[in-house]
């Protein structure tokens, strides 16, 4: 049997960026409370590292708890990684983690931090009062610690010192507010800063000529035009030339051209999490969202909502309600992912020479309207009784974070992006070409293709809001496998452009806001809440998108 | 209690796990904490217990008793 060493200790202690680098993982890191929902495992030269789930106590407050608890009392050894900054209170868990397995020994991680306020924390008399060995090391040095213990047994037992004091050991430093925490723990300034951060991350990555449009523009000719022009010049056959122009360059090049701006929009992400100030706004916004019956955790899922669906469902984990872990789950796909701004910007782009106001507002309304759908369920669920969801939240200091660290976190998510469509988007689009270019009869025009016959079908559910190219709705129905094929079909079934008319390109947009998000997410759900209900607000989404969009085409038809 | 305000913990009136938590986070008979920010509509506060700075519900904070300083 192998021996399994739990890094366990409270929730943003450094569990995760311990494990990252004692197994040469790349896990999701963050500067919040409850980034890692679930337990992580890796094997390393015989050794089973696992990363559980932040928890204060053994006892079951959230589900992420729970699975901690679990998964620590079948450790062989247990790593307390415990946070210099708030070590005082870490230390509850510690001795209870201790007297469940004496095989525990104590990290202790941002120390610079500590030493940066005024600190200090002695490991040989921290070790002595608590009767386990503590350690401050490099990681290196820990897993060759880690690696002694799994050969030749616990035998670096330390004998309880009952004449040290803690504050002989420990000493934390100033605790007052810096200038940047009473400005960030100001509702009025947290908010309107978190507005203007994201009003001005549009305008650097949609406005023309601004770096995101302009690199966007660099992309496209690298990855899309000028390789398609080449290949149109190479290639005789015209099933082939088709092929690899509109499913391999149209598509998957058409879809990569938007990692400029999708890169832009997760920096600004990644920043306001890692300095902190998406924590101080789940602080901020929970006066707000306790109206909802959701408290300000629902902040952090809706925020990572703007990056990935799936991740932002997974966040709900943190919460001690199960119905509002429900209800946050429910409207996290109103609000626009990552993959879905080539979405907007393939349906706005011929429209509108800026698109920058036009995808702004997409992008707050699918906020609000998340916010709306939430508020409305709430009202009912109150009527039924329900019980609110309440906030007992560590709340992270605010700092400018070293740039190291967001910058590795940016490379992680826009490799994910690229392997994402260099992979499953481009099977999609291999098999969308294939099935729109082939019936029975072998190949034939996209219009009597396979996906012809469906979408034909298909379009009438999207006549009401004026669009009647089969070619749409076919790319719709892709969408639900992964957002980013529907700008790589359009591009690949309509390569000389969309030419819709306002209101339904606006329309269409709307229906992508409120539709049901992708399979990735429909699996985090079905993790969360079950498959029933999964389906359910599935079914009640589409619905939702289908009237919304339908409304949105009345009434810019009527101006 | 107002912004900057202390006191010395009285009690804790919550049981079960989230007294539990509170009890992690510092929240103790005889430890003074301070409060620190109202979020919007004054419905969570946060309150520095020792180095921890708690985000507390309200009806959460009401339940615990404190002697002003």
């Amino acid at each position: 049997m192998s021996f399994t060493a739990v890094l366990a200790g409270n929730p943003n202690a450094g569990k995760t960026t311990l494990f990252n680098a004692l197994t040469k993982s790349r896990l999701k890191t963050g500067n919040f409370h409850g980034v890692t929902t679930t337990p992580a495992k890796k094997q390393v030269d015989g050794i089973v590292y696992l990363d559980v789930p932040g928890m204060y106590s053994l006892n079951s407050y959230t589900m992420e708890e729970v699975s901690a608890a679990e998964e620590v009392k079948r450790a062989n050894l247990i790593v307390n990684v415990v946070d210099a900054l708030t070590l005082e209170s870490s230390l509850n868990l510690t001795k209870k983690l201790i007297s469940l397995n004496p095989h525990t020994v104590v990290y202790v991680t941002k120390t610079a931090l500590l030493k940066k306020r005024g600190g200090r924390v002695d490991v040989s008399l921290l070790s002595k009062w608590l009767g386990a060995p503590v350690f401050c090391c490099p990681p290196g040095e820990l897993k060759n610690i880690i690696s002694s213990i799994s050969e030749h047994g616990f035998d670096i037992g330390v004998e309880k010192d009952g004449k040290i004091t803690l504050d002989k050991a420990y000493y934390g430093g100033n605790s007052n507010l810096s200038r940047a925490e009473r400005l960030f723990y100001n509702k009025f300034f947290a908010l309107s800063f978190f507005v203007f951060s994201l009003v001005f991350t549009f305008f650097i990555t949609f406005y023309p000529n601004m770096p995101g449009a302009l690199l966007k523009g660099l992309f496209s000719y690298v990855l899309q035009e000028k390789p398609a022009a080449w290949a149109a010049g190479v290639i005789q056959n015209e099933q082939l030339k088709s092929f690899v122009c509109e499913a391999l360059i149209g598509g998957v090049g058409g879809v990569l051209s938007f990692i400029p701006q999708i890169a832009l929009l997760y920096a600004v992400l990644i920043l306001l999490e890692e300095s902190g100030i998406t924590s101080a706004l789940t602080f901020v916004t929970d006066g707000l969202f306790e109206k909802f019956s959701l408290s300000g955790r629902a902040a952090f899922s809706l925020i990572s909502g703007f990056g990935c669906t799936a991740a932002a469902i997974a966040t709900t984990r943190g919460y001690s309600e199960d119905s509002a872990r429900r209800r946050t789950v429910s409207v996290l796909p109103f609000v626009p992912c990552g993959a879905k701004t080539p979405v907007f910007l393939t349906l706005l782009s011929p429209i509108f020479k800026n698109p920058f106001p036009a995808v702004c507002a997409l992008y707050f309304s699918g906020l609000a309207l998340a916010v709306a759908v939430s508020a409305i369920s709430a009202a009912i669920e109150k009527k039924k009784g329900g019980v609110r969801e309440q906030l007992i939240s560590e709340i992270t200091p605010i700092g400018l974070p070293e740039i190291k660290q967001p910058f590795k976190k940016l490379c992680f998510q826009v490799k994910e992006f690229i392997i994402k469509v260099a992979t499953f988007v481009l099977v999609f689009c291999v098999i969308s070409w294939l099935f729109s270019h082939l019936n029975f009869n072998g190949f034939c025009s996209p219009q009597q293709s396979f996906a012809g016959g469906i979408s034909r079908v298909l379009v009438y559910s999207f006549y009401p809001i004026g669009i009647t190219d089969w070619r749409i709705a076919y790319a719709a129905l892709t969408g639900f496998a992964a957002k980013e094929n529907v700008a790589a079909t359009i591009q690949l079934l309509i390569p000389e452009g969309l030419s819709l008319s306002l209101a339904s390109s606006v329309s269409l947009c709307v229906f992508f806001i409120a539709c049901p998000a992708c399979v990735s997410a429909f699996a985090a759900s079905v993790r969360e809440i079950g498959l029933k209900k999964t389906l359910k607000y599935n079914l009640l989404q589409l619905a939702l998108a289908f009237a919304l969009a339908c409304a949105t085409y009345f009434l810019l038809y009527l101006i | 209690m107002e912004v900057g305000g202390s006191g010395k913990i009285i009690s804790v009136g919550i049981d079960g796990a989230a007294g539990e938590r509170l009890n992690s986070l510092g929240f103790k008979k005889g430890r003074t904490v301070t409060a620190l920010a109202f979020s919007l509509f004054k419905g969570g506060v946060l309150v520095a217990a020792g180095y921890n700075r708690v985000a507390l519900r309200r009806s959460v904070a009401q339940k615990i008793t404190v002697e002003r300083l």
